[in-house]
């Protein structure tokens, strides 16, 4: 935003006086979680992203491929209101988390089914791979001149039925889909149905001086999530209020976001709290305490392997 | 009883930042040439049961990324420009490439400082720029030897021992080492972790237990990439009968599991001489969402559209 972009970096550390972070607090807090959690790594993001008061190579910290089996309301047991992707209801109460920016007219994302190839028939299609085969260079070459073609202008999916494979008759592979349909069919076809992926990150967030949580979520097939549909993967009361749909800092990709606005002053209660409880936590335990903070907010995303990391004292 | 061992698929995960970064490149640099381009990809342990995926991200063109704790697998992209040409690729010859680098790196020896390299992938693909749409296909070539590896016996779960002196030694590899030798663990013996090159030296070599970073959440089948060490060394190059794997699996904070790692036991069939060479046939072409042998798809004209991007913010 131009607020950001105008505001200067902050230098002086106040973490246990207000709950935020330097630039260089977040990347030492990094780094203790990288050691930590070794499922966290840094990133270093798209080149013309680069925040400058942050090393090059450690722009933003990513989880990826963590499972989230079930979606947040089958958890709670019906108590999401359906129409919970409505945010701007949050923005009526008057010491909700701030609502911004509400949905976004993001079109779906058109979901192109997978190509079959006709898979049934190795025999024939074999005797036409080798056929074929000869010919691809010439074809290769004959395509290169009409690129762009009247195929690629055309709305429709490209008929790939005719693509040619030889059946690698080979028994010993397994393919993760089929082998979990052959027990038990109907539980395990639900399941995989439901088990989204999620690729977490958490940038720094330089107007609110504070980390910021990302979630980039994908189908049972690893298409990508609308983001909208990650708010089923939040609680309820923080769906509505909470989450923002914005642009990703270091990746092209707008995607799900629990805005900071209120971080600072969750993170300071719960610093204090540690205090008060005789350990004096650290900045470097900022993070890990900042994500178990999160955990709760999105309760069927098991990211959070930090739960032994030991902090304080 | 005897059961052939199979292997679970290394299945793709090519993120956005991997077609973004690839389009952007493709239309700043590369234009139409579909010459390979080289790219890195990595997977880690299965972890919380959970199979972990090949992850290509935009860091996987940059050839020096490593993580810690993700085995980094070397490959390329070969970037077609028309949908019609990913019909006619040549994916056998694609496949066999692969493993002729593969087999040259063990000739060289060169697998022994970075076992990473007896596994590479290729990604054939077309980018639809103006629809936004990438049509792709991954493989990761795995040798089919003449007869099948067979599996004698699977046991579940590790000591705390042996996996701690396998986290010990694998957090310092930088992803390069997805195959290390263990040895001891008898009596008093602690367990000791030595680079697979040093098999030779191993004095009991039918106690020796090869330790394998396994992407695989299966319990009785190990992650694809266990297919060529099994073929390459532990067949061709170290004439093994029978070889113990012990498949790790990672736990909250990282470290090797104690309950989910798996001690795979696997006669291992010599290549007769009258095999040996003339039966190499590549598999590993994925799967697609249907199950069946296909390309699969990814639209992202709402992340990449810059029309789209600029009503989505308002």
């Amino acid at each position: 935003s131009a607020a950001e972009t105008l505001l200067p970096v902050r230098s002086s550390s106040a973490f246990k006086e207000k709950g935020v972070l330097t630039p260089e607090e977040f990347v030492a807090a990094g780094d203790f979680l990288v050691g930590a959690c070794p499922t966290w790594s840094w990133e270093a993001g798209e080149a013309g992203k680069k925040r400058p008061y942050l090393p090059e190579d450690k722009q933003f910290l990513v989880t990826r491929n963590i499972p989230c089996l079930c979606r947040a309301k089958d958890l709670l047991q019906g108590k999401m209101d359906e129409e919970m992707v409505e945010l701007q209801e949050g923005q009526q109460e008057a010491d909700a988390w701030v609502a911004t920016g509400g949905s976004t007219n993001t079109e779906d994302i058109e979901k192109i089914a997978d190509m079959s190839l006709g898979d049934d028939e190795p025999k024939e299609a074999e005797a036409g791979e080798s056929q074929g085969g000869g010919e691809a260079e010439a074809a290769v070459e004959g395509k290169q001149e009409d690129r762009g073609g009247e195929e690629s202008d055309s709305d429709d999916i490209p008929d790939m039925e005719d693509f040619v494979v030889e059946e690698e008759d080979d028994t010993v592979t397994i393919n993760p889909r089929t082998a979990v349909s052959s027990s038990d069919a109907q539980e395990d076809d639900n399941k995989i149905l439901k088990t989204r992926t999620y690729d977490i990150s958490v940038t720094y967030d330089k107007y609110y001086q504070t980390p910021r949580f990302w979630l980039i979520g994908y189908d049972e097939s690893r298409q990508l999530l609308k983001p909208e549909l990650a708010l089923e993967d939040v609680s309820a009361e923080h769906a509505e209020k909470t989450v923002t749909i914005d642009m990703h800092p270091h990746i092209p990709l707008s995607s799900a976001s629990i805005h900071p606005c209120k971080h600072a002053h969750v993170m300071k209660k719960l610093l204090d709290n540690l205090s008060e409880g005789g350990k004096e936590p650290s900045v470097e335990h900022y993070l890990v305490i900042f994500l178990k903070f999160i955990a709760s907010i999105v309760p069927t995303i098991d990211y959070d392997y930090t739960m032994a990391a030991d902090i304080g004292g | 009883m005897t059961e052939s061992l199979r292997f679970l698929e290394l299945a793709s995960a090519p993120d956005v930042s991997f077609w973004a970064r690839l389009a952007e490149l493709k239309l700043n640099e590369y234009k139409l040439s579909e010459d390979p381009i080289p790219v890195v990809g990595h997977y880690r342990a299965s972890a919380n049961n959970f199979a972990s995926p090949l992850i290509l991200t935009s860091a996987s063109f940059d050839l020096e990324t490593t993580y810690e704790n993700q085995i980094r697998m070397e490959g390329e992209v070969v970037l077609l420009n028309t949908l019609e040409s990913m019909k006619t690729f040549e994916r056998k010859k694609a496949g066999l490439s692969c493993i002729e680098r593969i087999d040259e790196d063990v000739g060289s020896g060169a697998w022994v400082e970075a076992s990473s390299k007896l596994n590479r992938f290729v990604v054939v693909c077309f980018a639809d720029l103006k629809q936004y749409t990438f049509y792709y296909w991954v493989c990761v070539p795995a040798v089919k030897a003449a007869s099948p590896m067979i599996s004698k016996t699977v046991e579940e779960g590790a000591g705390q021992d042996v996996c701690t002196a396998c986290y010990e030694y694998y957090k310092g590899t930088k992803g390069r080492t997805p195959f290390w030798i263990v040895e001891g663990g008898g009596g008093d013996t602690p367990f000791r972790c030595r680079g697979i090159g040093e098999y030779d030296r191993c004095e009991k070599k039918e106690e020796v237990i090869v330790a394998f970073v396994d992407p695989s959440d299966a319990t009785g089948s190990p992650g694809w990439p266990l297919r060529n060490f099994l073929w390459f060394v532990a067949s061709s190059l170290w004439g093994a009968k029978t070889v113990r794997v012990l498949c790790l699996k990672e736990e909250k904070l990282g470290r090797f599991s104690t309950t989910s790692s798996v001690l795979h036991t696997v006669d291992v069939p010599p290549e007769s001489g009258e095999d040996k060479g003339k039966t190499i046939a590549a598999v590993g072409w994925e799967h697609n969402a249907k199950g069946g042998l296909g390309p699969r798809s990814v639209n992202l004209a709402s992340t990449l559209d810059p029309k789209q991007r600029a009503s989505a913010a308002m």
